[in-house]
């Protein structure tokens, strides 16, 4: 059976490295956390601050087309 | 000359006094340097209840066991001293070039007491000290002073650590400065040095600190300057500087703007770093042998304003107090703000909360216009911030009770109990909401030098298993995620272990943005360092030990000078929910849950959980019997 995908927005606003898509497929389903892993970050979707909608990103929830991720550096501190 | 030592100068200048005394290598090493060298001296030699601003105070000037050899992110010099804002003990790191200058020249601290009849600098050039009249440099702002000194000393590489006429007129936030750029902030210990007519301390060492191990730390050099740099924490650090932060936070809904009543700023975009790179940064710098170079650099060259990179360049924090704190937009002011601030040497955070209370103030009712001088001090008016850093500075008018301080300010119209009021134990808040980052909200309350962001743990880089501290920190001891708003054992615990870790960083001369999980360098390479500089076999347990030694002797200095556990809080607004953006409606920390979380911490300390005093027993296991028994 074909697996059915959804279309969510990048928002990639690191400022290093090779820009992200602006739209990036991944199967129905998905959940954030998994889908941010599949993303090619430098050192993995922990070293960044992650929106999901305009809001502080769940690991757990299931993102739908449409779906906005964004793409931020981390509050280290300073 | 080749050098590793760690003598310790002394200099009276009430009576020009210099004399030198060589430390007992078991007490480098047991503790360490920076506060672990200035703390049992304060202890020993400062009278509790001294006034900070009397010649009776004591200015430890300090570096550590390992500064000044050629490894990555060391360069910072530590100033110690009881703080004449917040009245408890006081410290401030700086990077740039001193610390290295000191320890190439033979010293590894300078403990000043007294005050000199006039005006003074001290000279120090490869072992020989020399104090010189200063008269002529006294009112001078900062860049005035290093050339004029530089320049009589033919010494064109002497590196000047030196304040500005903020500290020479007793601001309580005064900073000290090196190489124009590089400040111990906080504290007020600018006031301090000005208190005792001392203008600057000039080094010049043309020695070579020598390392055990001059393979390692070479390899360790190499390494960072190769992949450390293009990790992810050290490349947008080289390549933005600490501004990216804004737009982290104002995306996140907790960027402070408004003194802490909003968490987006509605001209957020003008202070990004993407703005502020087109409008007012030029290329960055760096310190003393640390290829990441993060420091912001800004020069404008418009009808209004001309700012010279020689000063600087506002990073997150500045762009925070004078900037979204205040609802000020315009980079070209905020620049420029910022280099008057650096030619003073005046802490902008502390300025920026003051003046934003004083915003809240006057719009709430309780300052009129007339008691401003006629200024127009309101949220979003930049215009007014030229005057009033100059009226600060000169201690005019409002100028003057800016000068002392929110805290000072509201006690003053009886406004100290009223939730606009945003600092711990005297000293303003800086520019991270605990409401998003419990474990900052932890260190803003126990923090010995008022609220404080440097030795926090900043909670989200420990918040899933594929954060920073949680996938290349597990020497620190932290294996699973911690919840960036919980405050259950699990936060505490990770506060205790940062608190140590941050506290030795600090104490080595290291920099806080150099090493993970803030910075690419891994923690063993930390350790590896010490080993490589000192040839000491050092554990990061015995590293541990000694930044333990050194909470718990600030935490007697604090209880001596009658500090409670009532200090140990969290302004009100930080318990209440945002007003706007994401969060609106959330976000207020629970106040019970905070109090419980504090005396948690406490008795993992081994602290009475009422007093907050440390337990006999725990000051005998890390050999501070001594101060036991007095305590």
């Amino acid at each position: 059976m074909e697996e059915k995908q959804i279309l969510v927005k990048i928002r990639d606003q690191r400022g290093i490295g090779e820009k992200l898509p602006e739209e990036v497929k991944a199967r129905e389903g998905i959940e954030l956390g998994e889908f941010m892993e599949n993303l090619p970050l430098p050192g993995g979707p922990g070293y960044y601050t992650i929106l999901h909608n305009g809001k502080i990103a769940e690991r757990g929830k299931k993102l739908e087309t449409g779906d906005e991720i964004g793409i931020l550096p981390l509050s280290v501190g300073g | 000359m080749k050098t590793n030592e760690n003598k310790f100068l002394f200099v009276d200048l009430s009576n020009s006094k210099i004399w030198i005394e060589e430390p007992d290598p078991v007490f480098c090493r047991t503790f360490l340097g920076g506060r672990g060298w200035a703390l049992p001296y304060l202890l020993r030699n400062l009278k509790p209840k001294t006034d900070p601003l009397s010649p009776e105070n004591i200015l430890a000037v300090t570096t550590s066991v390992i500064s000044g050899a050629r490894g990555p992110a060391m360069p910072r010099v530590i100033v110690c001293s009881k703080s004449p804002l917040t009245g408890a003990f006081g410290e401030s790191e700086a990077g740039g070039f001193w610390a290295p200058g000191l320890k190439k020249a033979g010293f590894g601290a300078i403990f000043i007491m007294g005050k000199a009849p006039g005006p003074v600098y001290i000279w120090i050039k490869d072992g020989s000290v020399e104090i010189k009249e200063a008269g002529h440099l006294w009112g001078l702002e900062t860049g005035e002073t290093q050339d004029i000194i530089r320049k009589e000393l033919k010494e064109s590489r002497a590196r000047v650590l030196q304040i500005g006429p903020a500290g020479e007129n007793g601001v309580l936030y005064a900073n000290i400065v090196n190489e124009l750029a590089h400040f111990n902030g906080r504290n007020g210990l600018g006031a301090v040095m000005g208190s005792k007519n001392l203008k600057a301390v000039v080094v010049r060492g043309t020695g070579e600190v020598t390392t055990s191990d001059p393979e390692k730390v070479k390899e360790i050099n190499t390494w960072t300057a190769k992949e450390g740099i293009e990790k992810p924490l050290g490349e947008i650090l080289r390549r933005h500087g600490t501004i990216p932060l804004v737009r982290t936070f104002q995306e996140v809904g907790a960027l402070p703007t408004r003194n802490w009543t909003r968490g987006v700023f509605s001209r957020g975009e003008e202070i990004s770093a993407e703005n502020l790179h087109k409008t007012i940064y030029i290329e960055p710098k760096g310190c003393f042998s640390c290829p990441i170079r993060c420091k912001r650099r800004a020069k404008v060259e418009n009808e209004k304003f001309k700012v010279d990179p020689r000063f600087g360049g506002p990073e997150y924090e500045t762009i925070g107090a004078l900037g979204s704190i205040l609802e000020v937009s315009d980079p070209y002011i905020l620049a420029k703000a910022n280099e008057l601030c650096n030619r003073y040497a005046l802490d902008t955070i502390s300025l920026g909360m003051t003046i934003g209370w004083v915003m809240e103030a006057v719009e709430r009712g309780h300052i009129s216009k007339e008691e401003c001088d006629g200024l127009d001090i309101t949220f979003g008016n930049g215009e007014v911030l030229i005057p009033l850093i100059e009226k600060v500075v000169k201690r005019q008018g409002i100028g003057e009770k800016i000068a002392r301080g929110s805290k000072r300010f509201a006690q003053e119209l009886g406004l100290e109990g009223e939730d606009f009021l945003l600092e711990v134990k005297g000293q303003e808040v800086p520019m991270h909401d605990p409401r998003i980052k419990t474990g900052v909200g932890l260190q803003y309350a126990l923090s010995d030098y008022g609220a404080d962001h440097i030795v926090a743990p900043h909670d989200t880089v420990f918040a899933t298993k594929d954060s920073p501290g949680i996938k290349e920190g597990s020497m620190l001891g932290v294996f699973e995620p911690v919840d960036p708003l919980s405050l259950g054992p699990e936060k505490v615990r990770l506060f205790y272990y940062m608190d140590l870790y941050w506290s030795l960083v600090d104490m080595l001369g290291f920099c806080t943005f150099g090493f993970v999980p803030r910075g690419p360098i891994p923690v063993e390479m930390m350790v590896d360092l010490v080993k490589a500089i000192t040839g000491w076999p050092v554990s990061l347990w015995e590293l541990f030990k000694a930044a333990e030694r050194t909470i718990h002797l600030a935490r007697i200095f604090n209880l001596r000078e009658g500090f409670t556990p009532d200090d140990d809080r969290l302004p009100k607004r930080f318990f209440q929910n945002f007003n706007n953006g994401p969060l609106e409606g959330k976000g207020g920390i629970d106040e019970e849950k905070f109090q419980q979380a504090i005396h948690l911490r406490y008795k993992m300390m081994g602290w009475d959980p009422e007093t907050g005093k440390p337990l006999p027993e725990r000051l005998y296991e890390l050999g501070l019997g001594e101060f036991a028994e007095k305590n």
